[in-house]
């Protein structure tokens, strides 16, 4: 790996970010296991962007860093219902391909990275007006 | 894990971020459930803010009310965020179910609604006004002599329609119908023009001010009074079938010479055909797809629903001898032409000329160039004998009543409502950001979204960021 900075110092420095509220308001993540010594499975929450459908509302998802991770994107997956075009309607998946930061994805990018890219999604003028399924339905 | 189990009583402080950016520190024992803390953050030292409609997010989890503290592992030092949301859900939903309805217009059946109300007309107590008997005789001269109960008797004057109205039975039976989300869709499936102009003509029939018009005895006298004194001429002669020419509309003669090459570029392309003969039937408007351009004369709901403020154009042109104006183009009726709709055109595009007629409308003139019609002595009182109606159209909507008429003619345009794109919504504001030199459209919605529309601070935020 070099000089970059390992998988394992990189999430432990994203889990402290996340439990201290350092990073943005509206986005929240941490580990969905905290023995998981492997941090693989992580929980994140959006607050839903003003002015949208979403307003009021908290989408969870799950994010799963595999072991190349930071070198490759993790899988995003809403646990929250809702009505996105990245989002797979079925299963909660956000489509990589259809997200610029996972698509483009680079080293440098966060789990909030990816929270705050998507919430940036939902608020677009073309997304935020979209039919919403019931609050606390999920996937 | 086993902490958790023999509940660890030592006190753990950590941080409560709001989102109103104000931050609380407290020490709790981590056996304390969530609702606990939440009961403790409502207080008004803390965040002030009901438990119900408090959210607390930890570590990209939703707390739940029941768990403690200690099992979600908030820890010495780390930030819980509190986030103000909705009371229940019912506020969000009937939002989105609104805008599910509004979308398609196909929407479906209510529960508990007959189906038959769709399929049979025989059933159909608006069987009468919905069914295709109107449909298809754009050309036929006399539609008019089909009452609105489809006999074959003679036309009902308004005085009469609005007499029936005053009988309770079916002013509530039609109050009823128009109540029901059911008959509507048929209406508007009906009416291709209806169709084409999508979830308004829903919103507006389920406007409980318009239902209330349209079944207001009162309120359609005035009507037929307004119609009467604007176009008498042409029920005067209802019989005459489509020999009649159209006069030239009185109110072009202020300035249709400035305003011809205007034309075609949005104005009611979809009633080439208009009947120019309708009854003085306030029903026209529904299932009568060719009537409602024509009958914008005769029926001021039509113009509502019609092409290009014919309804706006009808209450000063048709029907009185045309002492004024050749100009308008076109203007044999019988050729599907239609001079009211060249009109139309030429009014949506001069605002001067809509607010004159608005101005016109709204009794402030009997104003010699707005109606230069000699024989419309009485415009004025019958503008204000019209007016009130009208103003609760303008409620429904901003279709603003005669002018709106206009708007609804054309491509139907965003209902002005509070889920406006931002482009309207702050359309004032964009323009003057954009005089300050302010170019970049997204960012500056973005600024005035998070301004919530204030062009100064939207600045600063640009300014800033």
């Amino acid at each position: 790996m070099g000089a970059k900075v390992p998988r394992n110092f990189r999430l432990l420095e994203e889990l402290e970010k996340g439990e201290k509220g350092l990073g943005a308001e509206a986005c929240s993540y941490g580990l969905s296991d905290g023995d998981d010594l492997l941090m693989s499975n992580w929980n994140g929450t959006i607050l839903g962007p003003p002015h949208s459908a979403h307003e009021n509302r908290i989408y969870s998802l799950n994010i799963h860093c595999g072991e190349t991770y930071p070198d490759t994107p993790p899988t995003v997956q809403f646990v929250s219902k809702i009505n996105l075009p990245c989002v797979d309607q079925k299963t909660g998946r956000v489509d990589p391909q259809r997200l610029p930061c996972l698509y483009q994805w680079k080293r440098e990018n966060t789990m909030e990275t990816i929270l705050i890219e998507l919430r940036r999604f939902m608020a677009l003028p073309q997304h935020k007006k979209l039919p919403q399924p019931a609050e606390g339905s999920t996937f | 894990m086993a902490d958790e189990s023999t509940a660890d009583e030592t006190p753990i402080t950590f941080n409560v971020k709001s989102s109103s950016d104000a931050k609380y520190v407290l020490t709790i024992p981590p056996s304390m459930t969530v609702i606990d803390l939440k009961t403790k953050l409502s207080g008004p030292e803390y965040a002030d803010i009901p438990p119900d409609r408090q959210r607390l997010i930890y570590s990209g989890r939703v707390l739940k009310d029941a768990d403690t503290l200690g099992s979600y592992k908030v820890k010495e030092g780390n930030t819980v965020h509190l986030v103000k949301g909705a009371a229940s859900n019912q506020r969000q939903n009937p939002a989105n179910q609104g805008s599910v309805n509004a979308g398609g217009p196909g929407a479906q059946p209510a529960p508990g609604v007959p189906t038959n109300l769709a399929s049979g007309t025989g059933q159909d107590p608006l069987a009468g006004l919905t069914g295709a008997r109107y449909a298809g005789y754009a050309q036929m001269p006399n539609a008019n002599m089909f009452g609105p109960d489809g006999g074959m008797g003679p036309p009902p004057d308004p005085e009469h329609m609005a007499s029936m109205l005053e009988n309770p039975n079916f002013a509530s039976t039609l109050n009823e119908a128009l109540a029901n989300p059911q008959v509507i869709d048929q209406m508007i499936r009906s009416n291709p023009m209806l169709r084409d102009m999508g979830p308004q003509v829903r919103q507006m029939m389920q406007d409980p001010g318009f239902r209330a018009m349209m079944t207001n005895p009162e309120a359609l006298r005035n009507i037929s009074q307004m119609q009467r004194q604007f176009g008498g001429g042409m029920f005067g002669g209802t019989g005459g079938g489509g020999n009649q020419a159209f006069p030239a509309p009185g109110i072009t003669d202020t300035t249709p010479g400035g305003q011809p090459s205007a034309e075609g570029e949005t104005a009611a392309p979809r009633q080439p055909d208009a009947a120019p003969q309708q009854p003085p039937n306030p029903f026209a408007m529904f299932g009568n797809p060719a009537g409602v351009g024509g009958a914008g004369g005769a029926n001021p709901f039509a113009a509502l629903f019609g092409s290009g403020g014919m309804g706006g154009s009808g209450g000063n042109a048709p029907g009185s001898p045309p002492p004024v104006g050749t100009q308008a183009p076109g203007a044999n009726p019988q050729q599907g032409a239609n001079p009211i709709a060249d009109m139309a055109r030429n009014m949506m595009q001069n605002p001067q000329m809509m607010q004159q007629m608005m101005g016109a409308m709204g009794g402030m003139g009997a104003n010699p160039t707005a109606n230069p019609d000699p024989s419309n002595p009485n415009a004025n009182s019958a503008a204000n004998a019209g007016f009130n109606p009208f103003t609760a159209l303008q409620g429904l909507g901003g279709m603003g009543g005669f002018g709106g008429a206009g708007a609804f003619g054309t491509p139907p345009p965003p209902a002005p409502q509070d889920d406006r794109p931002p482009e309207d919504r702050y359309a004032e504001q964009l323009r003057q950001l954009n005089d300050m030199g302010f170019y970049e459209f997204e960012r500056n919605v973005e600024a005035l979204r998070r301004t919530g529309g204030s062009v100064q601070g939207a600045v600063e935020y640009l300014l800033t960021h």
